[in-house]
């Protein structure tokens, strides 16, 4: 690594200043994107403050109706844990998907949701779920988040602390990886709540990250059946196309993925 | 700097380091634990693993201070009193090691995980949590047996079931270097420290191609920690290299021809003082017209790569021309003519390219190191002349080439052949030696050169992209009466071994049968891509993809069946291959056929079916692979053998030459073939390879000839030394050598054996494929292998295990994108490499029908296992879906909308190309 100075603050308020005293600051949790990042040198921190052992952030709570993770809770941490699986089994299965062990050990919760990768697992449930992002600032609705690609309503400095999930009545989760990076190249999160309302989101796919489909919203809410999507256009038009698939091939994996999130509601379905 | 605390494998280490420092640069550079490796350093493959409080992480891309105060275990502390850990006796139990680069991540994740799950893990827990750990070699099959008998699991190797053909012959037997391996001992070139040490990086063009206005290295030179900046003009000697044809610049002087070109070298006091010399080096460039594909590079108003050639960008044409083209096709009852495409393919070795050049004079004491007087090599041995520590497949013409840049005689310059962690051809090219070695002479220091990934990935020389037109006639009962066909190549910038390659694509492009009229013209082209060379298959890979296709297309033509259509023209004993070569012994196509077949049917046998929403079918394909170099080429290999008695009366014996060992198994080859004739245990055998100061120059490690030349230099001197050491006295150690040379052959032309050996094979793939997203696995594989006698049942399941699932990588992920000479395909995580869940189930039966050239009736078959599973996996996609692939890697989104269209091919590869002309079959240029 070239000279980087690397702390590791003991509380959110020793963060927040070693943040803003340093020249260009960059904060810290498993390490996964930001460090090969720097190493091609397409990012180059004076300061990396690793936030991933601050207790403030640890730590999973389960209410009725809703259950929050710490932003520092690792993948592995969430996969393995009751409460998630209680709760929201296809949450907990999400996470015991993402990557592979040595990621899942280190990634946390909070550094891919303020990370935002279009192909990142987590921006699906956090939309789906209707989750609430709190921050050492504020708190900040998921329709309100998202903000296109590796972009949140994150400020500079802001650090994400915890994130809130409503528990729907179900949930499942579907996803296609690329056979190079392993990513989702179509990762739907269906949720479907006691009012009968559904929530379907997508990652992966996007052109410009995570994205609600709000044609399947519809038709799940008036019969929650695969068969409901069966005649739904997917739009490729806002879509990403690139060497690994077309625009179109990812609208028919959205399609595909969905339908197998819906038949298998209470966990997660990789291909 | 700051004080970093660890429990490193159970004690406690405290180090002062600067805070900007990786974990896995602690543990290797400032703690001296090499047995941890470096594959990508950007956190994809995995070889890098170690455990930190008992979870697997990366520790190339872990900062060292985020393991403040934890525990750490690496490869270094499994074994316990000499005791090894369950899972290194299992990996070598099972042949589970190859190169063995990536062999200390790939177990430490499966400790992880054993730890964890403990005897009850199961197969798809072992492929989910190594998903993203790599191995290059194995293909996977033989680690998760390995894992599972290391959980308790009641576990055998899998072996082929053949008669041991010697006490020591067709023996399991762990290559002798595995033990090494995994315990993280065994040392490749980075692992080697030189007391004085520099460090060296490279200014590449970054544009593929370019007149060199001027090279301003000024700014560099004056960076504090530098010590020598080269160009072209520091070059005393020859300033080209290659190994056909010297028309590579060691360091570019009027112009660059590809983007990975080297323009000028830098050593330095540390790698990072290097990177930043490199970003003063300022070099002012024309920037010429592009040409990035072989068909476009023939048109008249192509820019040309070479200037000053009579053929423009034409390299070579090469031919076969055996009977009456004309009268075959007019013999034929059915024909098909076909166009196919393949890519562009990347070896990704895992351990990238490293040299390190020593000066001649060098003594460790100068730079405060310790010298041993009796160390014959490393960094406590002096050096009395400039030596190159590189793991190469051919270390005797790396030798020749590096004299001839440096100005002097070969024998001025000594090579010393390093662990080599995977080559698969792509290390047979000159990377960083010369470079080195200027350096080193330059400086009077060690200089060290280590290709980052990506620069790995833009600089060695690729699997050639081709496109192949052919037309095969047949008469009604399959009997094949015409294959005509036509070859572009890619070349890339520099010739490398194109016109060997493309010669193997040309002579096997009637694929292995008995064709009384033959025409094939094959054009090896020169563009602005990356050069092409060796990559295992060595140009077979490509035709037999074509060929084998056609066959499938022509049996559904004739309504023969896909087995029966082989049989019928399958070469045997008294039939002759398309140049001319009448076999006379040692062809067991038929009889691997058979095998394959019966296999394959079973009970209740259908050619497709379905399930859900997959569809599943079976597809077949056979190849053939010459062993050696053929074509008239001298093939030699010397070995030596020393004889002696120990201290307990018994007799050991250490054999040497300077053959390769990447990974493929040839040092049990040889020590299987010295205690064979000595009658000795394999164990009382040393090998040495690969130092041309001790060792007879084997030649190059290529064309599956190793076993059969190398082995038989082997055998035929310690046979010598058998004899010698009858007559000496018995605290006498004995010495002999033998030069062996192998069978004459002919050119290519003139008739005749163009080559002393061929080994067969059949495979047959099961695939499924998914309706809904066209995407296609490979559920199983049965195959069965001619190899004439087997010498290692251990290492050679390991061969085609692993030669099998890098052709399933070749046929369904891998292709080395490159858009307008420049690759997209820059970083390990845009190339699709396959994981552990792309490995099948593999069923390998051998076929022996000795040859009697070869050591014990053995051939080669390094290269074979890697042919025809393309296109059994195609022709399975056909059966399956009506859809027939015309063009690798299998893309499964066109796949997807072939199906949903009902269109019944697929005929796609990437970027603009030129579409493919109506090429004239045969035609002359």
């Amino acid at each position: 690594m070239y000279q980087t100075n690397y702390h590791r603050p003991s509380n959110l308020a020793e963060a927040a200043s070693l943040f803003s005293g340093a020249d260009d600051a960059a904060y810290l949790s498993g390490g996964h994107t930001l460090i090969p990042t720097m190493k091609q040198r397409l990012a180059a921190p004076s300061d990396l403050i690793d936030i991933s052992g601050l207790s403030d952030l640890k730590g999973i709570e389960a209410g009725s109706d809703s259950v929050t993770v710490g932003a520092a809770t690792t993948h592995a941490e969430v996969a393995a844990s009751d409460a998630v699986r209680g709760a929201i089994p296809a949450l907990a299965d999400l996470a015991g998907n993402i990557g592979d062990p040595h990621v899942r050990h280190r990634g946390t919760i909070g550094g891919s949701v303020a990370n935002n990768d279009p192909a990142a697992d987590y921006p699906s449930a956090v939309l789906a779920l209707a989750a609430t992002i709190h921050t050492d600032k504020r708190q900040i609705a998921a329709d309100d988040y998202f903000a296109g690609l590796f972009e949140t309503a994150l400020e500079p400095g802001e650090i994400v602390t915890k994130i809130t999930f409503k528990v729907p009545a179900e949930a499942g989760y579907g996803k296609f990886r690329n056979p190079a990076s392993r990513y989702p190249m179509a990762g739907v999160f269906v949720a479907r709540n006691a009012d009968g309302s559904v929530r379907v989101a997508v990652t992966g796919a996007g052109d410009s990250g995570v994205f609600r489909w709000s044609e399947a919203e519809s038709a799940l809410s008036s019969s929650f059946s695969a068969d409901a999507l069966s005649g739904l256009p997917v739009d490729a038009g806002g879509l990403m196309s690139d060497l690994h698939a077309s625009a179109d091939y990812r609208a028919n994996l959205i399609k595909v993925m969905a339908g197998r999130a819906v038949a298998n509601m209470g966990g997660a379905t990789i291909v | 700097m700051s004080m970093l605390h660890l429990i490193l494998n159970g004690r406690p280490v405290d180090i002062d380091v600067p805070e900007s420092r990786y974990l896995s640069e602690v543990l290797r550079n400032d703690l001296g634990l090499t047995g941890t490796k470096i594959g990508c350093n950007e956190a994809e493959c995995g070889i890098c693993t170690v455990l930190v409080n008992g979870t697997p992480i990366e520790s190339c891309v872990f900062p060292a201070f985020k393991a403040q105060g934890a525990t750490v275990e690496t490869i270094e502390s499994l074994s316990q009193d000499g005791e090894l850990h369950p899972l290194q006796q299992a990996f070598l139990d099972h042949g589970a090691v190859q190169c063995g680069i990536c062999t200390p991540g790939v177990i430490m994740t499966a400790k992880a995980l054993l730890d964890e799950k403990g005897a009850s893990l199961t197969d798809d827990e072992i492929s989910v949590a190594l998903k993203d750990t790599y191995c290059r070699c194995t293909g996977y099959q033989s680690v998760i047996r390995a894992i599972r008998q290391a959980a308790g699991q009641n576990v055998a190797p899998l072996l082929p079931n053949i008669q041991p053909a010697g006490d020591s012959i067709g023996r399991p037997h762990p290559n002798p270097q595995s033990r090494a391996k995994i315990m993280g001992r065994a040392r490749y070139t980075d692992d080697y420290r030189f007391p004085g040490m520099l460090y060296a990086r490279t200014k590449r063009a970054g544009v593929p191609h370019a007149r060199i206005r001027s090279i301003n290295t000024a700014a560099a030179r004056n960076l504090p920690g530098v010590r020598a900046v080269l160009t072209h003009e520091d070059v005393p000697g020859h300033n080209r290299h290659g190994l056909v044809i010297d028309d590579w610049p060691v360091l570019c002087d009027d112009k660059v021809r590809y983007a990975g070109d080297a323009v000028a070298i830098v050593a330095a006091d540390s790698d990072e003082v290097a990177a930043a010399a490199l970003e003063r080096i300022r070099v002012e460039y024309d920037e010429l017209p592009v040409v990035s594909d072989a068909i476009a590079a023939t048109k008249p108003d192509a820019p040309l790569v070479h200037e000053g050639r009579d053929n423009g960008n034409l390299l070579r044409h090469i031919k076969v021309d055996k009977g009456d083209i004309e009268a075959g096709f007019a013999a034929a009852d059915a024909i098909v003519d076909q166009t196919y495409r393949t890519p562009a393919t990347e070896h990704l070795f895992l351990e990238p390219e490293c040299s390190i050049a020593v000066p001649g004079g060098y003594n460790p004491e100068d730079f405060g190191g310790t010298l041993d007087r009796n160390a014959a090599r490393g960094e406590t041995a002096t050096h009395d002349k400039t030596t190159i520590y590189v793991g190469s497949q051919i270390p005797y013409q790396d030798r020749g080439q590096t004299a001839a840049a440096l100005g002097v005689e070969p024998d001025a310059v000594r090579v010393v052949a390093t662990l080599t962690g995977g080559g698969f051809g792509g290390k047979e090219d000159i990377t960083g030696q010369i470079h080195t070695a200027l350096l080193a002479e330059k400086t009077q220091r060690p200089v060290k050169m280590l290709y980052s990934r990506q620069e790995s990935l833009l600089v060695h020389p690729k699997r050639h992209a081709t496109v192949i037109r052919i037309r095969t006639g047949a008469k009604s009962d399959g009997t094949l009466t015409a294959v005509e066909a036509t070859l572009y190549g890619d070349a890339g910038a520099y010739a490398s071994l194109s016109e060997k390659v493309l010669t193997r694509a040309t002579t096997h492009a009637a694929g292995p049968y008995d064709v009384p009229n033959v025409k094939v013209d094959c054009f090896a082209i020169y563009t602005n891509n990356a050069p092409s060379g060796a990559f295992r298959g060595f140009g077979v890979t490509q035709s037999c993809f074509a060929v084998e296709s056609n066959m499938d297309m022509l049996a559904e033509k004739l309504g023969l069946d896909a087995a029966e259509i082989r049989r019928v023209n399958a070469l045997d004993i008294g039939r002759a291959t398309s140049t001319g070569q009448v076999l006379r012994e040692s062809a067991g196509l038929n009889e691997c056929i058979d095998m394959v077949d019966v296999g394959m049917r079973g009970k209740d046998f259908h050619w497709t079916w379905e399930e859900g929403n997959s569809r599943f079918a079976w597809g077949l394909a056979v190849a053939y692979k010459n062993t050696g170099l053929g074509g008239g080429a001298p093939d030699r290999a010397g070995a030596e053998v020393e004889v002696w008695r120990d201290g307990n009366d018994s007799i050991r014996a250490e054999v040497r030459t300077s053959s390769a060992e990447m990974g493929q198994g040839l040092p049990a080859v040889l020590a299987a073939c010295v205690a064979e004739e000595l009658g000795i245990p394999m164990d009382n055998v040393d090998v040495l390879l690969g130092d041309t100061d001790y060792c007879p120059d084997g030649g190059p490690t290529t064309a599956s000839r190793q076993t059969f030349v190398s082995g038989n230099a082997a055998r035929l001197a310690a046979r010598k030394a058998a004899k010698k050491l009858a007559n000496a006295s018995s605290a006498q150690s004995v010495r002999a050598r033998y030069d062996y040379d192998a069978p004459q052959t002919r050119a290519l032309g003139t008739g005749g054996d163009m080559h002393f050996a061929f080994s067969f094979c059949a495979q047959a793939a099961l695939v499924e494929i998914d309706m809904d997203t066209g995407e296609v696995h490979v559920r199983k594989v049965i195959a069965a292998h001619d190899v004439g006698r087997t010498i290692n049942p251990l290492t050679l399941q390991g061969q085609i295990e692993g030669g099998i699932v890098m052709c399933i990588g070749y046929t369904l992920t891998e292709h080395y994108i490159q858009e307008q000479g420049k690759p997209w395909t820059d970083v390990m995580a845009r190339y699709k490499m396959p994981s552990i869940t792309h490995t099948p189930a593999i069923t390998s039966h051998i076929v022996e029908h000795p040859t009697s050239g070869g050591p014990y009736g053995a051939k080669g078959v390094g290269e074979l296992p890697s042919i025809p599973t393309s296109a059994a996996i195609c022709n399975a996609i056909y059966r399956a879906t009506g859809v027939r692939v015309r063009s690798l890697p299998v893309d499964q989104d066109e796949l997807l909308r072939a199906i949903r269209t009902g269109a019944d091919e697929i005929e796609l590869a990437w970027g603009d190309l030129e579409p493919i002309p109506t090429i004239a079959l045969g035609c002359e240029r």
